[in-house]
């Protein structure tokens, strides 16, 4: 089987691998990523978390906190990137997904959790930008529970809410239901269904609705306007367990900026091997195909990852992955970002890492 | 030889699930609405069979699309376990009834030998020197093109275009089915018999290169019969053979005009990753090439495979009907599809909007003979 050359070749889907192979692409190098299947981005609930607690203290100013964090923490990806490398790779992300994502630059924002209690995030996608609770105190808030769909618990955030001052009411939908993605498939053809069955339940004589995320995968725009004209009211989403429409709705759009920079993304290929010849990546071989890459990531996460063997490089310990470069391996970046073994710090080492995986790349294929 | 894999193997495999839901969030079936989950077909209910009727409506709720193995974070084989479940569960009628039909009367239909004829009475030119004989390429037709009435389109458009291209090729009289309907059922025994029938009678012929429109005959003798002997010769899909062919010029097209969508087979896309020939046959054709927002490797399935069609036949139209919606919204006014499975299915969910084979698009575009 003859090798494909590629600039660039990515192994893993999450947002590390798909935020890296963007920027690498934009440059004009041809790039690849490979991976076995959806990354953990889909089991995330889509909002962006870097730093929301530290020392069991709520952060609201990212820039302290951080800096705090990284002096303690020296192995972590945040150390590895440096504070203002972090903070800039976020604004980068804020700016190119602008719209879609909202938060303050450099500031924490509460959002309610699927169980009604707040935490401290950096960016929530746009539907949820209202879902706090100081934002909704005082408010008649209907919340609106689904039958047979346990991607949140309506009841206990109703009773965490009435304790913050909110006069929140569970109302059943007439719906049947097997899974968010099966109704936000449904929706985001079809928003008239949605405002029907809402107004059915009287949800317009409501402050606001919140609902659980399932309004749409890539339209979510349109059709939460859709609903919003046709009910007289505003809509809000909460985040929701995984598997969650927020995430998928994260992938989709950083997959489908990657493919618009030209960069391929093949799902269900699985990377079993990589040759190390010479202190350089040689090749990497999947069941499918076989790559010569110039540069490869390394961003099979953590959490979801099989140990892959790598020829060359002896006794390979994945524990501290964010020593990032393996030792006399050139055309190697190693981006694990979901180690990052601190409760609130999520997405935003997967930014980071991507941002200093892609960087990495750049330098070296110029 | 076993060709399924074995429990102890899947049992092992499955233990790593993590239940991340990704397959849920692909599943076809669940999309449209029908109480299936592939989580719980793959991984539940493996470890105990008896469990199998509390989680699914049966493990023929299926349709072996590959999706769910693709977004597995960790490809846990799911469609292998529901074909190992198929096997131990008492199967529909439908199902049996098949399966006896290929073991019988060599196809999934149990129609006589004679009767495989039918569609060649819409050729225009005699088809008699092309049966039996010896020839560089064989054209293995599969059953449901070569009997299917709603089908013969396909056959008809295949065999034109390789007359008009001057391809040395042959049909065999004694075809049977390639024996993976069998194996969907839960049934491999039949398929080792009908492999051994199918590859020897193309071997007496000394054919170099097997062409087959069919993307399930394709994995069948792609993968599973290399497993049973030796297949001496090379298997194609048919849009990869008319692609070569007018990349040589032996076909010349004229230019049509029209927004075609294009549905990606599963079989075809996820199964052989076939998914580029197909959409450059439609670019040749002048055609506007419009995209599902899911296409490719993340095609979603339109009901047509996984014997689902037999077994739960308004669930496959279901799904069907929803692809078709898609296709026009999108702005389609004609579906194409490489499959002959996938046009039957898309065909009885109610044409609003034409459906066709990659190879009749290619015959529309045909200039007329000299």
């Amino acid at each position: 089987m003859k090798s494909e050359y590629v600039d660039a070749l990515i192994i893993g889907a999450g947002v590390t691998g798909l935020t890296a192979a963007e920027i690498i692409g934009e440059k004009g190098f041809k790039t690849i990523v490979v991976a076995s299947g959806y990354g953990c981005s889909q089991a995330s609930s889509g909002t962006i978390d870097v730093l929301g607690r530290y020392k069991g203290k709520n952060i609201i100013k990212l820039d302290e906190a951080l800096g705090e964090f990284v002096e303690e923490n020296v192995n972590h990806v945040y150390a590895v990137a440096g504070k203002n490398f972090v903070l800039k790779a976020l604004s980068g992300f804020h700016d190119k997904n602008n719209g879609f994502f909202v938060g303050k630059s450099g500031h924490n924002m509460d959002v309610i959790t699927p169980i009604g209690v707040s935490k401290k995030t950096y960016l929530v996608q746009f539907t949820m930008q209202e879902a706090s609770l100081e934002n909704l105190a005082g408010n008649k808030v209907m919340i609106v529970a689904i039958p047979n769909l346990t991607c949140y618990a309506p009841h206990i955030i109703a009773g965490k809410m009435r304790e913050e001052g909110v006069n929140a009411e569970v109302v059943k939908l007439d719906l049947s239901a097997i899974s968010p993605f099966q109704l936000a498939t449904v929706f985001e053809s079809n928003p008239e269904k949605l405002a029907e069955k809402l107004k059915a339940t009287g949800a317009n004589n409501y402050d606001r609705v919140i609902i659980p995320p399932i309004l749409g995968l890539r339209n979510i725009q349109e059709v939460l306007q859709a609903i919003e004209e046709l009910l007289g009211t505003k809509l809000i989403e909460i985040p929701s367990f995984p598997p969650s429409v927020p995430g998928k709705r994260l992938y989709l759009l950083l997959k489908e900026r990657c493919e618009k920079v030209g960069v391929t993304v093949t799902l269900g290929e699985v990377a079993s091997r990589i040759k190390v010849e010479k202190g350089e990546v040689k090749e990497v071989i999947t069941d499918k195909k076989r790559y010569t890459p110039s540069f490869l990531v390394l961003a099979t996460g953590w959490l979801l990852n099989e140990i892959l063997r790598i020829k060359g490089i002896p006794k390979w310990r994945r524990k501290n992955v964010f020593n990032f470069k393996v030792e006399g391996v050139e055309n190697l970046f190693i981006a694990q970002s979901s180690v990052s073994h601190e409760e609130s710090i999520g997405l935003g080492a997967a930014i980071t890492a991507g941002y200093l995986a892609g960087n990495a790349a750049i330098e070296y294929l110029r | 030889m076993k060709l399924y894999l074995k429990l102890k193997s899947l049992l092992e495999d499955t233990d790593k699930c993590l239940n991340c839901g990704a397959c849920f969030s692909v599943c076809p079936i669940v999309n449209a609405g029908i109480p299936n989950n592939p989580r719980k077909v793959g991984v539940y209910a493996l470890k105990d069979l008896r469990k199998i009727e509390h989680y699914v409506t049966s493990p023929f709720n299926c349709t072996l699309c590959l999706a769910c193995v693709h977004a597995c974070p960790i490809n846990l084989p799911t469609p292998e376990v529901v074909k190992y479940l198929r096997s131990r569960v008492k199967r529909p009628s439908v199902l049996e009834q098949l399966v006896d039909n290929i073991s019988s009367s060599g196809n999934i239909f149990g129609m006589e030998k004679n009767e495989r004829w039918m569609w060649s009475m819409e050729l225009e030119f005699p088809l008699e020197e092309r049966i039996d004989v010896k020839a560089k390429v064989g054209y293995f037709i599969g059953c449901n093109s070569a009997f299917s009435p709603s089908l013969s389109g396909i056959p008809v458009a295949h065999v034109t275009l390789f007359e008009r291209a001057g391809v040395n090729y042959t049909i065999i009289s004694n075809e049977r089915c390639c024996g993976l309907p069998a194996m969907m059922a839960g049934e491999e025994k039949v398929l080792k018999e009908v492999a051994k029938v199918n590859i020897n009678e193309y071997k007496k012929r000394g054919i170099k290169k097997l062409v087959t429109s069919c993307p399930a005959c394709l994995r069948a003798w792609r993968e599973v019969y290399p497993k049973i002997t030796n297949v001496p010769f090379e298997v194609q899909h048919t849009t990869q053979f008319l692609l070569s062919l007018i990349l040589e010029e032996k076909i010349k097209l004229l230019k049509r005009e029209g927004k075609a969508v294009y549905q990606d087979p599963c079989e075809l896309a996820r199964g052989s990753g076939i998914m580029e020939e197909p959409r450059r046959l439609l670019r040749a054709t002048g055609v506007t090439l419009l995209e599902f927002p899911e296409n490719r490797l993340e095609a979603t399935c339109c009901g047509g495979g996984g014997l689902l069609r037999a077994a739960n036949p308004q669930v496959a139209i279901q799904l069907a009907t929803l692809r078709l919606q898609e296709a026009k919204r999108i702005g389609g006014n004609i579906l194409i599809t490489a499959c002959p499975a996938c046009k039957q299915n898309l065909m009885r969910a109610g044409c609003e909007i034409p459906v066709l084979d990659v190879s009749e698009l290619l015959l529309e575009a045909l200039p007329p003979s000299t």
